[in-house]
């Protein structure tokens, strides 16, 4: 039986596509990262540390509350 | 698919097509009943040393192509879950490594403890040196074991997403 995903939802893609379109690559590559985990991130099967969640709300110029979001 | 899973499946196709041809040749011989013959310990050690030089020529090979195939700045990236991925199967490996390194040392010993109440059965299977061939090739198998399933788990990790 599989883990259930984290109660974490997020709002990368959202944010990606307000940010003229930023390739899942571009911002994997600004925070230090894997595109496989942007995926992963996106598709909420993985919750990053705090400090890549800060980075890419760095990235995107918001408080980190506005990426994620806790749903538990 | 990432540079570190790259490097996984490199991992596990060449000590795969390595060890595995090796383990085959060994199984081989001993059921040939070569535990019973001086140049055994000489063969297998030469098949040996031959499987470590291809199984460094293949990685390196293997590495090369999927350096190519992979930007420069997604292998230079430090992945926090593929780090974590890598950590929990290396905890897994680790116990599977000491469950089969406790197998081989307890087979060992009853083996010895036969040896040395019955010694002419033990002459029967294999002479001295040949016991010590078979021990130091039961650990290889235990450490490749134990590997295969730090790959195998490691790529199933970060394939599942976490």
């Amino acid at each position: 039986m599989g883990k259930a995903p984290p109660p974490i939802k997020n709002r990368i893609r959202e944010l990606r596509f307000h940010a003229g379109e930023m390739t899942q690559a571009d911002l994997a590559a600004r925070i230090g990262m894997t595109r496989q985990t942007i995926v992963a991130m996106e598709q909420g099967k993985y919750s990053p540390s705090l400090e890549a969640a800060f980075r890419i709300a760095q990235v995107f110029g918001v408080e980190i509350g506005e990426v994620f979001q806790w749903e538990g | 698919m990432s540079f570190r899973e790259k490097h996984l499946w490199v991992a596990i196709i060449a000590g795969l097509a390595v060890w595995g041809a090796y383990a085959w040749r060994f199984g081989e011989r001993v059921l040939a009943g070569g535990l019973k013959q001086a140049d055994f310990a000489a063969d297998m050690g030469g098949l040996f040393i031959l499987g470590l030089v291809a199984v460094v020529v293949l990685e390196a090979g293997l590495t090369a192509l999927a350096m190519l195939t992979t930007s420069k700045a997604e292998r230079r990236a430090r992945d926090e879950r593929e780090g974590a991925a890598t950590l929990q199967a290396s905890h897994v490996s680790l116990m599977l490594l000491i469950g089969l390194l406790v197998t081989v040392s307890a087979v060992a010993y009853g083996v010895g403890f036969w040896g040395s109440v019955r010694p002419e059965g033990l002459a029967r299977w294999m002479i001295p040196g040949n016991g010590l061939v078979l021990v130091a090739n039961a650990v290889l198998g235990c450490i490749m074991l134990s590997e295969l399933a730090r790959w195998a788990l490691s790529l199933a990790m970060l394939k599942r997403g976490r």
